[in-house]
């Protein structure tokens, strides 16, 4: 578990300025932080200025100030037990004084200024404005300054409030290390604070001025106890609070950035840092930051060379870079969902890599670079199922050229990985896929139909092969929203390829279906998986291209935790998912994402469901041949959901257009599989029938999916958005 | 048994974190220059009382200058506020500092070997910055403080 600090401050000042927060986030990273948010504190009206443009800072930047950074940095962390492979995410925050109810007012969802940061907090001054930022505020934290008299007061009922609507309160530490004066306020006013939360929901940061006033995790947890705090309360306060808040965060923001980055080329701030980000939730996934830093490999070669390069990746702010980026958290799903999956290298043994290779590369090519790096290292287990389902992203891939760019430096090394048997060497070949996958991506147009065929590992291993698959969809459907131009054609073809080594009706099936929808769900327990088999036995191709749709239209709803919800309330299906949705929550952020899917969000996931209209028709050749449940539950949902499929309809459009969306889907799609099966189904009932007779669909789901994620994304969207007003 | 339980910090003093110093001006950390700056920090945040109480146990068992290492003992009732008031730690003579706890141990000799390893590391570390700079004395002292922690008694 890593710890974060979510309040680095960032003025517009002028360069002198910087040069202290990049001192400040070279001491964080040295004493072993896993994650930095920059704060931006703005009064006022809200104006279009307001746009987030905190710049993201690079790793030569920060070697600059410390250049043996590598070898303290994994001194920290290993004394710390966070891993040394852990990237390091940085995050913009905004912060609203809010006076007026009128400000607060502004603090609604619906504002676009809001959207562009990660995290949104809010600072009342005065009673009205902390009550309406309890209450009804959509913030994620509320800080108060307690350096000075507090103009309010902290209510019980309020402060209960608060917490059960899931908003944290912080409490910032560097006055209590500067000024003596500022020191006896805040523990007078803290301590309140403390008594009212009991200690739940409050998360710890620095707000430090310079990097004097900085300190490391364990030493600020033993500060927190001057407040009463307990010492646990206080270790979860700054990572375990901070990262549940991040992922759910960069969930929320990732809905929304979805329509965003499918109409224009979004900048690159949705990258997940985070894990957890973000896939991870964190996060990561859930972490999403342009710069997920690199590994401290990485840090060494980029110190030594490649800085110039990974300056660029992590800086990239065009739609390659987003596109790229998204797969890096969808990997970082995967990662989760996959942890817990060892089977999952499994299907890639099987696969013969030839898929894998340049599916990897698609997967891999979480855009930037460094991103990319430091994924891989986290998951290589994910890699793997990526490189499952590779095949279908290795088509999108090949079409975006933007893709291939990233990619290819990392595909070379995935594709020799690939060859070897996974199984055993799982994380390792996923990391050389994904490196091989990257590099390929340019040639993946043509490797797509041929990976597609050994993605479709017809893995015995059933659970392997979904994770894998899963993997592998999910990650294709990130490379198909960032390559969009992926074409149907080549989806269809992956898909094709995917369903016949999806054969193994049991093992491929997870892996297919899975595969799409939810890494997650492999992770998940087999049970969920061996459903997923069931379906994909019938027509292995659809089942592939299912999972790529549900994953997709997972991914598409990221709010809708579980997307196929409304469907499978039916059937016991939700029962079953969320099952699945708790075995992946041995994952990180990435399994707090699945488990939202799991749970609940169905009409978010509907809408995703029309663009896997595609998904749907397969599913409904899924369903066939497996008697399980969920098949049923998918059937029904395609005969319930009139207005779903409208929504679906825009998905279908969409998903060809929209790799993105897909990606988006499969962060959050992963988690259900099963639950997709009935959005998809839903969604293309038009287009479905067709697609229903075909039995590569499936595999042709995932690009198929990419392509329509655009027209998906905008239909959850208003379905998301409906649901929230 | 032993009734009275302490606690053995292992901390590492971080010079000038914000490089505003050259790095000739950094200060040489000594014991007495450690004891005399957590004994003010304790007599600020905690007053004549609190300095009385844990100035029972507080002692400042090993520095050592060149990696920056250091050990104290605080009783275990203790030692939450002392490490409070070490954390508070501005500066030593000057010279802006942090403290950065490594490792808690409730045993000498738990602390003896949790020390020992960070020594080395950050040895290597050191060798690392200064390269071609590391004289056969550094390497000397090290070999002595290295034996000094094997030394170390409660």
């Amino acid at each position: 578990m890593g710890f974060f600090d979510l309040s680095v401050p960032y003025t517009d000042l002028p360069p002198p300025d910087r040069s202290t927060r990049a001192k400040l986030v070279t001491k964080a990273l040295q004493l072993g932080y896993s994650g930095v948010a920059y704060n931006r504190t703005i009064k006022g009206v809200m104006s279009d200025r307001d746009r987030c443009s905190i710049p993201l800072l690079t790793l030569p930047s920060l070697l600059k100030h410390s250049p043996h950074l590598t070898s303290s940095v994994g001194f920290h962390r290993d004394l710390l037990g966070v891993p040394r492979s852990t990237p390091f995410r940085q995050y913009t925050r905004l912060t609203v004084c809010a006076e007026t109810p009128a400000q607060a007012q502004t603090l609604n969802s619906g504002n676009p200024i809001l959207k562009t940061y990660d995290l949104v907090a809010v600072k009342p001054m005065n009673q009205s404005a902390f009550d309406q930022a309890c209450e009804k505020l959509e913030v994620d934290i509320i800080a108060i300054d307690f350096s000075e008299k507090l103009p309010f007061r902290l209510k019980q009922p309020l402060v209960k409030a608060a917490i059960e609507r899931k908003v944290y309160f912080e409490i910032t530490y560097a006055g209590l290390i500067a000024d003596v004066q500022t020191r006896r306020q805040i523990i007078t006013n803290a301590k309140l604070l403390v008594d009212w939360t009991r200690g739940r929901n409050i998360i710890i940061s620095s707000a430090a001025p310079t990097a004097n006033e900085f300190r490391g995790p364990y030493d600020v947890a033993n500060l927190m106890s001057l407040l009463d705090l307990s010492m646990e309360r206080a270790k979860a306060a700054i990572s375990r609070n901070c990262r549940t808040l991040i992922s759910n965060a960069v969930r929320k923001k990732h809905y929304y950035k979805e329509a965003i980055r499918v109409e224009v080329l979004p900048s690159g701030q949705e990258s997940d840092g985070n894990k957890p980000s973000s896939s991870d939730s964190f996060n990561w996934d859930p972490i999403s930051s342009g710069e997920g830093d690199l590994l401290l490999d990485d840090l060494a070669k980029a110190f030594s060379n490649s800085s110039t390069k990974a300056t660029k990746t992590v800086k990239a702010i065009d739609f390659a870079s987003v596109i790229d980026s998204m797969p890096s958290l969808g990997f970082q799903v995967n990662d989760l969902i996959s942890g817990t999956n060892v089977v999952v290298s499994q299907p890639l043994a099987t696969q013969k890599n030839i898929v894998s290779a340049p599916q990897l590369n698609v997967q891999s090519v979480a855009t930037d670079g460094v991103q990319e790096q430091s994924v891989l290292c986290d998951t290589m287990l994910e890699w793997q199922r990526f490189r499952s389902k590779n095949p279908q992203k290795l088509y999108s891939s090949s079409d975006t050229t933007k893709a291939v760019n990233n990619v290819i430096p990392i595909e070379d090394p995935l594709i020799t990985t690939r060859a070897e048997p996974n199984s055993p060497d799982e994380t390792d070949g996923i990391a050389t896929d994904i490196h091989d996958v990257q590099s390929q991506k340019s040639a993946i147009a043509n490797a797509v139909n041929d990976v597609m065929e050994i993605e479709v590992p017809t893995t015995t291993g059933a659970e392997p092969m979904n994770s894998a698959e899963s993997m592998g969809i999910t990650k294709e459907i990130h490379d198909v929203q960032s390559l969009k131009s992926v074409t149907a054609k080549t989806f269809k073809d992956a898909m094709e390829i995917e369903a016949p080594t999806t054969t193994g009706a049991e093992t491929k099936n997870p892996d297919g279906i899975d595969g799409v929808t939810t890494e997650i769900l492999n992770v998940r327990s087999q049970k969920s998986m061996t459903n997923c088999k069931l379906n994909v036995v019938p027509s292995q191709v659809n089942l592939t291209y299912h999972a790529l749709d549900i994953g997709l239209s997972v991914a598409c709803n990221p709010e809708s935790g579980v997307q196929v919800p409304t469907n499978y309330q039916d059937s016991d299906i939700p029962g079953r998912h969320n099952e699945e949705a708790d075995s992946i929550k041995n994952n990180d952020i990435q399994s707090d994402l699945v488990d939202e899917v799991l749970t609940g969000k169905e009409k978010n996931f509907l809408p995703l469901d029309s663009a896997l209209d595609k998904s749907i028709s397969e599913v409904d050749e899924l369903t066939e041949p497996g008697d399980d449940v969920v098949v049923l539950a998918n059937q029904v949902p395609v005969l319930d959901s009139s207005d779903e499929m409208t929504a679906t309809d825009d998905y279908s459009v969409a998903n060809h257009e929209t790799a993105e969306v897909i990606m988006d889907e499969q962060e959050h799609g992963k988690a259900d599989i099963e639950l997709s099966y009935p959005a998809l189904v839903q969604s293309e009932s038009g287009k479905s029938k067709a697609k229903r007779k075909k039995p590569h669909q499936v595999t042709f789901l995932p690009l198929k999916r990419l392509l329509h994620a655009t027209p998906f994304k905008k239909a959850r969207k208003s379905k998301r958005r409906h649901k929230m007003a | 048994m032993v009734g009275f339980k302490n606690r053995y910090m292992t901390l590492e003093v971080i010079l000038d974190p914000n490089i505003e110093l050259a790095k000739k001006d950094h200060v040489i950390i000594t014991t007495y220059n450690v004891t005399k700056a957590i004994k003010d920090s304790i007599l600020v945040n905690f007053g004549e009382c609190g300095l009385a109480s844990s100035l029972g146990s507080f002692q400042v068992k090993y520095v050592n200058w060149i990696t920056r290492l250091c050990i104290i003992r605080a009783s275990r009732e203790d030692h939450q506020k002392v490490w409070s008031a070490i954390t508070m730690v501005r500066s030593i003579a000057g010279c802006p500092v942090i403290f950065n706890l490594l490792d808690l141990t409730g045993s000498i000799r738990a602390c003896k070997i949790a020390a020992f390893k960070c020594d080395e590391l950050k040895f290597e570390q050191y060798k690392l910055v200064v390269r071609s700079n590391l004289s056969a004395q550094d390497t000397q002292k090290m070999q002595f403080y290295l034996h000094k922690i094997k030394c170390l008694e409660h």
